[in-house]
């Protein structure tokens, strides 16, 4: 029995192992990697994969990504399934087999329903490090792609992988590999047989929020068929025109739209209207009829609902409610084009010009306007007709045209475009109780929040609140609006009147005044150092106008007058001035500018941003009778 | 578990209020906005439940259950509330669930009075099966507009006991009118009441009336106009606050038979436990532990030998990464290298513990984002997890939790949610956890003025809930609390942190800074374990403050003056305490000899503020805000 107790505690002792170069910092270690696909055709293909993984970390999130398995229910089986798991003395702790494995629906916190599905097991918190060899067979019937990414997440290192392709030679396959050597090719018994390893892959360790992003960093080797299958239908991903011309035929029954919504739509509009009055009256007419409903099922994730469903039911998935609002515009005779897109607040550069593939995950509707062209985004109830937020700026969108599909790039904005702009009265009284008049003006990607527009009131002022510096205050007054800035472009105006006890200090007899009012001049937190580029994405300004009618009696006693700040990264700068009746004024701006940015510059950056904090954690000391 | 013994068969259904499917008045259809919350983007219309349970001897336990639901939609901003998902058991271990007789239907009217209803076409109703055993019937109501009203109802049967569950009247919209009515068959003894946060808006009525033969008890709980619910910060799960109708089946009296304990009883749950057969070890010496705790070191104190329990059994024991309040193996099977759960994993703890001599127990509680235990009337499914409460020799309670990646086991915030349990032969206990775990801070900071600088150190004493405080952190070791301090400041020159996890000590030194060229200088005093008091920010609350456990700060500050510098001002001592004296708040600062000295003490001793409390405690937090940021002011005098 002692015997036993003492195996207890004692026989799980770490054994430490030599750490490779590479895997310094590593979480994860994949020590071998093998997979194979054989294609027997375009609706048939096989998958063998295997790997040994070593897991360093206590996090649970490594070893469990291992043991995740997601399929799609009617298109992917998985048939064979296994996991052991050793210690590192290498005796067996764990033996897993397909059955063992949890079979749940995954969820993309969109959708309604989808196919989506996963097998998964929950690993015990074994104690580190211990080594997973896992074996997964399984079945594909249609496939767009035959990728490889032999590394999906940061903190895990590479020794040794290979992808080997097996195709029939007829099969014709377009390849882009990142971080992966050149193919080995060779053809054989009428198959065409191509390979790829990697060795000794360093870790990923972003640690900043500006660095290079993962799909950057990530080795992958991407094959997509010349020619592909799905349900009854056969696509190309020849060029960009042919996958689109798969896309538009999939859509072409389904524009067509019943006689009454046709006559309704017809009455909306008439000739003596300009071409943007008819597009966002048609577009608000959309809006207003349906709402975002996302159904996923089977070829459904690519063909959208007819016009006709959409009009009847009122809802819709994105490609449902562009399709349904092209079918709208055409009514009125205005040409628009279905455009498919790689929607996210980050722009993940997935789709390329020489790349043919589908990188794409959102709907829009792109329309012709004079020489220029808008978005429509259809899954939003209160977006404004035409404008564009970072969830589809600046990246390139597949547009959707019978024979002519092509890519286009979406519309960017700079910093002179994404604003905002405050100007505000600040009363202050003796006894620092200050009281703001303010009026917001925010552009491009600061004005997305329209989605607020329906909320409740109590909501608003609560998140207006948090967008605001000037301590815990009340409001008095706020109203915000929609404000025309030109052709299909919108600003959002905020007005109002804020009082708050706490954001002026009072000590003995004097104020303290923050410069820090109403917009943080904020930037990401800062890691000693980092491994990657860096860069700004997106370039914003912001300026703030203060006028600050100060107490009687009381005069400035300390403040650098004006402060400029320099970058590459941006600029600042701070001004303030004191008229006849002693009142100041005190203009701060600062911009963002966009670029790319090297390693070496990082430490430029961060004392640009020191300085810049420093500037702005200031206080303009009022000092007041005794 | 199934009632098979019982041999009689009751059945009889309710109609609280009559709601016809279908049937909407003129009001409702030209309603325009919710009466008691006008920002509401949708209101529950009406909500009306009806359940009764039967028994008999061939088919056994039948709980039938049905439910017709109202909403009215006033604009986009609650359209998601037309897409419905509704959970459905499919697995074979409690019985068996089917739902049926599900309709639904879009009404809109558009002058008022006649209604087009567009009903939910039946090959647009989805299963998803989300698990082995359970899956979601789902749709979504078509033709929804501004000022639509939708309808659905639906029926669930069961043979499950456990499918008699709460009747939630509370969600994210407000809610016009909820109803349910439940018979329960007079000869299982239920307990029914009334919890969350709207509780006394809704009556409850009570009769018995003999059908069949058989005596039944009816309840129905009505309740109208309570407010919508959200999740804000320092609050807890909406499931914790959610106004419901509890009904719990405390136990069965058949006559000539015994009676049956099945749950809502303190006393009766605490003799259940102890008789559960992987909890018998309780109390008992076993020679496997006896010899697995002679590995373990005694420590310099009783902590110190708690520590080491718990380090030991962190170390070897296998911990498969599961919540629960069951234990799934047997204490020896853990000591077999087999995957425990956190129940298990804390029984092991106990049993070392016991060899050791400690006074450990089980505690019987709930994870904070699950169901808050009913003081009084437990039901089983609202305890979630096991945790290991012990009796100091100073007769204080220590709580632990064998899984709790700290070290040390010390408990997290997300263990605490108010109430446990203390299982103990013979008489168990209800502990308040959250009057019982404290986190405390003392921090002490030294300024000091040389060679035209100002130099700032810190040294920050923390008990291991403290450490939350000065990070806002999760689960944290050393080198990560570490980490978060020095990014929490921009001008940090070094941390370094020591000590056990219940007694960690940081001492940070920040840059200096540079004051040679100023006349005036003005020094923000550093005060560490403040709330965030940007929770306080937004004017409206809709859910209540729910702090996990109380807290008191300590922060003394010493500033030594050199010659040649005179004090201008400093902060101006104050005490503050509201109304009901919960939260104080003490600033003295004094100079004598050239040395500043600030003592901070800051103490909240309630945990639970309801939304009505939040103006007038916003108000206070401001002003304790407004209030530490005070400066100090020198002068220089001389070159």
């Amino acid at each position: 029995m002692i015997k036993q107790v003492i195996a207890f505690l004692f026989i799980l002792s770490t054994a430490v192992q030599p750490i490779c170069a590479q895997e310094l910092g590593a979480h994860v270690v994949i020590k071998q990697m093998t997979n194979e696909v054989e294609i027997i055709s375009s609706k048939e293909s096989h998958q063998r994969e295997s790997y040994t993984v070593e897991i360093r970390s206590n996090e649970h999130k490594y070893a469990n990504y291992f043991l995740y398995f997601p399929y799609s229910e009617g298109n992917n089986k998985i048939n064979k399934l296994t996991c052991r798991v050793y210690d590192a003395n290498g005796r067996e702790l764990l033996r897993l087999k397909k059955k063992d494995f949890q079979d749940n629906a995954r969820y993309d916190n969109i959708s309604l329903i989808t196919d989506a599905r996963a097998l998964y097991y929950h690993i015990p918190k074994y104690r580190t490090p211990y080594t997973m060899e896992i074996s997964v067979e399984s079945t594909q019937k249609y496939a767009m792609n035959y990728s490889w990414y032999p590394v999906v997440m940061e903190k895990c290192a590479l020794q040794n992988a290979s992808y080997t392709l097996i195709a029939p030679a007829d099969m014709k396959m377009n390849i882009s590999t990142q971080h992966v050597a050149q193919a080995t090719a060779k053809q054989e018994n009428g198959t065409q047989l191509f390979q790829w390893s990697i060795k000794d892959f360093d870790a990923i360790q972003r640690r900043f929020a500006l660095e290079t992003k993962m799909t950057s960093l990530l080795p992958f080797v991407r094959v997509v068929p010349d020619k592909f299958q799905y349900d009854d239908t056969e696509g190309a991903f020849s060029s960009w025109a042919s996958f689109g011309q798969w896309i538009y035929a999939l859509g072409s029954d389904s524009r067509e739209l019943p006689a009454d919504a046709q006559n309704e739509i017809r009455d909306l509009v008439d000739d003596t209207m300009s071409l943007e009055d008819k597009i966002c009256t048609l577009y608000s007419y959309m809006q207003d009829r349906t709402r975002y409903v996302s159904i996923q099922l089977g070829i459904g994730g690519w063909k959208p609902f007819t016009a006709a469903f959409v009009h009847e039911k009122q809802y819709g998935d994105c490609k449902a409610l562009s399709n349904y609002m092209q079918a709208i515009l055409a009514v009125a005779d205005i040409p628009s084009y279905y455009t498919i897109i790689s929607a996210g607040a980050e722009n993940d550069g997935s789709t390329t010009r020489d790349f043919p593939n589908n990188s794409f995950n959102h709907a829009v509707l792109l329309v012709p306007v004079d020489q220029d062209t808008i978005l429509l985004e259809c899954t939003s109830q209160t977006s404004p007709c035409g404008f564009q937020s970072r969830f589809t700026d600046n990246r390139l969108a597949l547009m959707i045209d019978d024979g002519h599909s092509k890519l286009i790039k979406t519309r960017g904005f700079d910093e002179a475009q994404n604003f905002r702009r405050d100007s505000a009265v600040l009363q202050i009284d003796a006894e620092g109780s200050a009281n703001i008049e303010l009026k917001r003006l925010s552009s491009g990607i600061l004005a997305d929040n329209f989605h607020l527009m329906d909320a409740a009131e109590k909501e608003k002022v609560n998140r207006f609140s948090q967008s605001v510096t000037f301590g815990q205050f009340d409001t008095e007054s706020y109203e915000s609006k929609i404000c025309p800035a030109g052709a299909f472009d919108v600003d959002m105006e905020e007005t109002a009147i804020i009082s708050s006890q706490n954001f002026i200090t009072k000590s003995g007899n004097r104020l303290f005044v923050p410069l820090q009012a109403l917009q943080e001049i904020a930037f990401p937190e800062l890691p000693d150092s980092i491994r990657h580029s860096f860069s700004i994405d997106r370039g914003f300004s912001q300026q703030i106008a203060l006028s600050v009618k100060i107490p009687a009696g009381y005069q400035v006693e300390n403040i650098e007058l004006e402060k400029n700040i320099e970058s590459r990264f941006g600029e600042y700068s701070r001004t303030v001035e004191t008229n006849s009746n002693g009142n100041l004024h005190i203009n701060r701006s600062y911009t963002a500018k966009k670029g790319m940015f090297d390693v070496q510059d990082y430490t430029d950056y961060k004392s640009f941003t020191r300085d810049v904090k420093i500037a702005e954690g200031e206080n303009i000391v009022l000092i007041g009778p005794q | 578990m199934r009632l098979t013994f019982l041999f009689l068969l009751i059945s009889l259904s309710l109609q609280a209020q009559k709601i016809k499917f279908g049937k909407v008045s003129a009001d409702d259809l030209k309603l325009e906005a919710c009466s008691f919350e006008p920002d509401a983007g949708a209101v529950v219309l009406s909500d009306v439940g009806n359940a009764y349970l039967t028994f008999s001897p061939t088919v056994g336990a039948q709980y039938v259950y049905s439910r017709h639901v109202r909403i009215k939609i006033f604009n986009s901003s609650a359209y998601d509330e037309a897409d419905i998902s509704i959970p459905v058991y499919v697995g074979d271990v409690d019985g068996y669930y089917s739902l049926d007789q599900l309709k639904a239907h879009t009404l809109i009217s558009t002058n008022g009075k006649d209604v087009e209803k567009i009903p939910v076409e039946k090959n647009q109703i989805f299963e998803e099966y989300t698990t082995e055993r359970w899956k979601n019937i789902k749709f979504a109501f078509p033709a929804v507009d501004d000022n639509c009203i939708i309808e659905y109802k639906y029926r669930i049967v069961s043979s499950s006991l456990l499918a008699v569950s709460n009747w939630q009247m509370q969600g994210n919209i407000p809610t016009r009118y909820s109803t349910f009515s439940c018979e329960i068959p007079n000869f299982i003894n239920s307990q029914v009441n009334i919890t969350g946060q709207s509780a006394s808006l809704v009556k409850m009525t009570e009769s018995t009336q003999t059908r069949s033969d058989v005596l039944m008890n009816s309840y129905t709980f009505e309740a109208e106009n309570i407010p919508g619910l959200t999740y804000e910060k320092y609050g807890t799960s909406l499931r914790n606050f959610a106004t419901q109708a509890r009904i719990v089946l405390m136990s069965v009296s058949v006559p000539g038979q015994t009676t049956r304990f099945l749950d809502g009883n303190y006393d009766e749950m605490n003799e259940q436990w102890l008789r559960y057969e992987r909890m018998s070890i309780l109390g008992k010496k076993k020679g496997f532990l006896e010899d697995a705790a002679a590995t373990i070191p005694d420590g310099d104190s009783e902590l110190e030998t708690i520590h080491n329990v718990v380090s030991a059994l962190q170390k070897n024991a296998l911990y498969n990464d599961i919540i629960d309040v069951y234990p799934n193996l047997y204490v020896r099977e853990i000591f077999n290298g087999k995957p425990a759960n956190s129940a298990a994993m804390n029984m092991a703890l106990i049993m070392l513990l016991q060899h050791k001599g400690i006074d450990a127990q089980p505690l019987l509680t709930s994870t904070r984002d699950f169901f808050r235990p009913h003081p009084v009337y437990p039901s089983s499914s609202e305890f979630n997890q096991l945790l290991t409460v012990i009796t100091l020799a100073n007769g204080k309670h220590y709580f632990v939790n064998a899984v709790s990646p700290l070290n040390n086991g010390d408990i997290r915030p997300e263990d605490i949610n108010k109430l446990g349990w203390k299982l103990a032969d013979p008489r168990g206990e209800l502990i308040d956890l959250e009057k019982e775990v404290k986190a405390s801070i003392f921090a002490k900071t030294t300024y000091t003025l040389e060679d035209g600088a100002i130099n700032c150190s810190s040294e920050v004493t923390t008990n291991h809930l403290g450490v939350h405080l000065v990070t806002d952190g999760a689960t944290i070791d050393q080198a990560k609390f570490a980490e978060q301090l020095k990014s929490s400041f921009d001008n940090v020159e070094s941390v370094e942190v020591d000590g056990p996890s219940n007694r960690t000590k940081a001492t940070i030194t920040f840059a200096k800074e540079n004051v040679a060229d100023k006349q005036t200088i003005y020094i923000d005093p550093l005060y560490f374990g403040l709330l965030d008091f940007d929770v306080f920010k937004p004017e409206f609350r809709a859910s209540p403050i729910d702090f996990p456990y109380q807290n008191s700060i300590v922060n003394t500050i010493e500033f030594m003056v050199p010659d040649g510098y005179k004090i201008e001002s400093l902060p101006e001592s104050v005490q503050l305490m509201n109304p009901d004296k919960t939260v104080k708040c003490t600033l003295m600062a004094s100079a004598a000899e050239n040395k500043i000295s600030i003592n901070l003490r800051m103490k909240i001793s309630k945990n639970f503020f309801l939304p009505l409390e939040y103006a007038d405690l916003r108000s206070f937090m401001n002003h304790i805000d407004g209030k530490l940021k005070e400066k100090i002011v020198l002068i220089k005098t001389a070159e």
